[in-house]
């Protein structure tokens, strides 16, 4: 296997993806905000702290999973795997299960942080729904 | 229809057995030359010298070129299917009525390919895929169909048995997931078949939604208490599970690419948005078996494996190289786009080097990568695999979308860098590749192609022959019939190379004609020159197309006998047209038409699909003899003669067939009759 090195997810990554995924719960859907028109004043507050906690959100959350991850005996290895690409390491594989459950370990690591962020959001959305919901 | 006594044909002597380097029946077909004799391609219907061999439901057929049923062998498919301990696929009522669930969603096994050698035919049979378990986790598997799925088995060839054949069943072998692609490969004298499984992402997801948690909980500590289900039970489990399945019965890892998402290689600082959801989409796995020597019936299979982002792909062989193409649209940090890419993964096979055979097929290793700006993959990896070739140590391909040309170094370990590929650059502002034939040693030589491409402002095609060393185009020229050819053939003709292009004329309509040119490649220091064509339509100008404007093996040519198949307002049938010298010497500019064949027997009705056996669908064979042998989707094959007369016919039908379904499903039946 390539580098030895403990490393965790790329945040970036999950950034990346957290924004698009922000983005697209704040501003679309009908239950969410006002379809026509500007969203009224007071309401800029409500969107601007639910963002924020959005936010720090998604960031606790990939923060607490590779954090512990790196805790437990499986430390993630997507960012290697991904630094490794098109090298002799990716093509010889693995040499035993540990290799192999290190990097299927990540790559569901990966999986499931989008499914928590994206229930997440969910939840965030019913929290601010009323608002919203009621707006003229 | 003629009925043909069959207890009063002697069966035919047959003739040699086939030599590696001999399939003299297959000129047109997608099987090239792989250094060491011709690579064939899985199909449900193959032939060699002698026979004709079909899948017909779970019977292996054969008949010869005379149209007499010489062989019908039932495959062994007892216990495949997932649910088959829930309902018996094979003898049928037992477990099958009306209050078994598991009744209504399953069909018998089926042939769903043959692979001849020399001496052998490899059938290949699946359960229905219906009797999948893609939507059903009982067994708490992370792999859909991790086993009983596909079944291996060898038979020998029909050999004379007093006045009939048999074909002995000489071994079985039952393998994971469900058959993909497969090859045989004669220089290594293996058979490479591709096998798919999907995984199951709802045990990674579904304990994570709201609805498993209070509604009641605050955000922060809905992360809190996902985060610890996911690090202590969630992620463990599928992870456990997916390796346990990997793992080959004795816990070593096969040969496997490790897991990666794929990237552009000019594109090193870029990464994908959903890595690891992408890479984890499917598990193919390339079993290579060796075939068996006459001495011994023994199969050893060795597996390569991967977990691919796509579920779309390709699969090819040439010499000791085995290449598996798919594709993925990764994520462009520079841009913030996803840029369509196709990646190319090539496996090679250990030679040795004392007889420059392949001794150990578990010595095939994964060899090098390539991911590749580029979206050619049509979903039909067919005309993938005609945009592909390999010459020596040269993998070329062909973009459809953007024209080009590239030749991949397959020397070395390291993978091919973007920017350091050799490519060419064909045509201008406009122009798509439509078709392209790869020269070989038989015609135009391997170090060049012939490429068609077509614009679409001016509705005309243009050919260009490059030099895929110098990397330049000898020449071009634009058609002046307005054919848009997409497919492209050499035939070997007795005297002069002839290169084919099937297509449809834009001249006459959208899916009005099926267009055919043949152009003389007998001079190398001139560009090819076109000598016929001909527009195949209908007396109503109805819908017309062909299989063989895409797929080159739909069209077959033997003597100077074309034969196209034809599908005219729904109704299959054959065009034979004469491309022999006399045409040719004769410089008429037009490619005769002599004869038309409809497709025999009754039409295929949706229902009867499900319901009961069939050949596989419409095809026909251009003979030694010059005859012609037309295969219909239902049960039916014709001969006929010089002039299109039924000379000969056989109907593919048992007496169990009838209830088939019926039998075998008690209530199921008229379920499957609306299914």
């Amino acid at each position: 296997m390539g580098s030895k090195s403990k490393s965790k997810i790329k945040r970036q990554d999950v950034e990346q993806q957290q924004t698009e995924e922000t983005d697209a719960a704040l501003s679309g859907g009908t239950s969410i905000g006002p379809t026509d028109g500007a969203i009224p004043a007071k309401h800029h507050f409500i969107l601007i702290a639910a963002l924020v906690i959005a936010v720090s959100v998604v960031v606790g959350i990939t923060a607490a999973l590779t954090k512990d991850s790196t805790t437990t005996t499986k430390s993630c290895t997507l960012a290697d795997a991904e630094i490794s690409l098109f090298t002799k390491d990716i093509l010889q594989g693995y040499s035993s299960r540990e290799e192999l459950e290190l990097d299927l370990t990540c790559a569901a690591m990966h999986l499931v942080v989008n499914v928590i962020i994206s229930q997440t959001l969910e939840k965030l959305a019913v929290v601010f729904r009323p608002p919203f919901h009621n707006s003229p | 229809m003629v009925p043909l006594n069959y207890s009063s044909v002697d069966p035919p002597k047959l003739k040699k057995q086939y030599q590696q380097e001999e399939f003299p029946n297959q000129k047109l077909a997608n099987n090239h030359n792989d250094g060491g004799g011709k690579v064939d391609e899985a199909d449900t219907i193959q032939r060699d010298e002698n026979f004709v061999y079909a899948a017909y439901g779970d019977y292996l057929v054969a008949w010869d070129q005379n149209g007499k049923l010489v062989t019908q062998v039932k495959i062994p498919s007892e216990g495949l299917g997932a649910n088959a301990d829930d309902a018996t696929t094979t003898n049928g009522a037992s477990n099958c009525d009306s209050n078994n669930f598991w009744c209504f969603f399953q069909l018998p096994a089926s042939i769903r390919a043959i692979l001849l050698t020399s001496e052998h035919a490899l059938v290949v049979v699946e359960s229905d895929e219906s009797s999948s378990n893609y939507y059903n986790d009982k067994e708490g598997n992370v792999l859909s169909d991790a086993d009983k799925s596909t079944r291996l088995c060898l038979y020998s060839k029909p050999t004379p048995d007093g006045a009939s054949y048999t074909m002995s069943l000489l071994n079985i072998k039952d393998i994971k997931g469900r058959y993909n692609d497969g090859l045989y490969m004669p220089h290594s004298n293996a058979i490479h078949l591709v096998t798919q499984q999907n995984i199951f992402f709802e045990s990674l997801s579904a304990p994570f939604s709201l609805d498993n948690f209070p509604k009641s909980i605050s955000y922060d500590d809905y992360q809190k208490e996902a985060t610890a289900l996911a690090l202590d039970k969630v992620i463990p489990k599928f992870v456990q599970s997916l390796a346990d399945e990997i793992l080959s019965e004795n816990g070593s890892t096969p040969n496997m690419i490790r897991i990666n998402s794929w990237r552009t290689a000019n594109n090193p600082n870029g990464t994908r948005g959903s890595a690891a959801s992408s890479a984890l989409n499917g598990y193919i796995q390339i079993h290579s078996i060796s075939v068996p020597t006459s001495k011994t019936t023994k199969m050893e299979i060795s597996r390569s494996a991967l977990l691919t982002p796509s579920r779309g792909h390709a699969f090819y062989g040439k010499g000791n190289f085995l290449v598996f193409v798919t594709h993925d649209d990764v994520w462009d940090a520079t841009t913030s786009r996803h840029v369509p890419t196709t990646c190319f993964l090539t496996l090679k096979t250990r030679i040795n080097s004392a007889n420059n055979k392949v001794d150990d097929l578990s010595k095939t290793k994964f060899h090098s990568i390539a991911a590749l700006p580029g979206y050619y993959m049509h979903y039909e990896s067919i005309i993938t695999k005609n945009r592909m070739d390999i010459q020596g140590n040269d993998l070329r391909y062909a973009v459809g979308g953007s024209v080009r040309i590239f030749s991949l170094e397959l020397q070395g370990d390291m993978t091919a860098d973007a920017d350091s590929i050799r490519r060419i650059e064909v045509g201008g502002p406009g122009e798509t590749i439509s078709s392209i034939h790869f020269g070989t040693q038989e015609d135009a030589g391997v170090h060049s192609a012939h490429v068609m491409t077509f614009d679409d402002d001016l509705q005309t095609c243009f050919l260009y022959v490059v030099d895929l060393v110098r990397l330049r185009a000898l020449s071009s020229q634009r058609l002046p019939d307005g054919g848009h050819f997409t497919s492209l053939q050499v035939l070997d003709n007795s005297n002069v190379t002839l290169l084919l292009g099937i297509g449809s004329n834009t001249s006459a309509g959208t899916n009005q004609d099926i267009f055919l040119a043949i152009f003389d490649l007998s001079s190398s220091s001139s560009p090819p020159r076109l000598l016929a064509s001909h527009s195949v339509q209908s007396s109503e100008r109805s819908w017309t197309t062909s299989l063989a404007q895409q797929d080159p093996m739909a069209a077959d040519y033997s003597n100077g006998k074309l034969a196209v198949p034809y599908s005219m307002s729904g109704i299959d049938g054959v065009v034979v047209l004469n491309v022999d010298d006399t045409v040719i010497m004769n410089n008429t500019g037009a490619i005769p038409e002599l004869y038309r064949v409809d497709s025999p027997g009754r039409l295929v009705v949706g229902s009867y699909y499900y319901c009961a056996r069939s050949l596989p669908g419409f095809r026909s064979f251009v003979q030694d003899d010059g005859t012609l042998m037309t295969i219909s989707a239902n049960s039916d094959v014709i001969g006929t003669d010089f002039f299109g007369q039924i000379i000969w016919s056989l109907n593919v039908t048992f007496p169990e067939d009838e209830p088939f379904c019926v039998a075998r499903t008690c209530e199921c039946s008229s379920n499957r009759a609306v299914l």
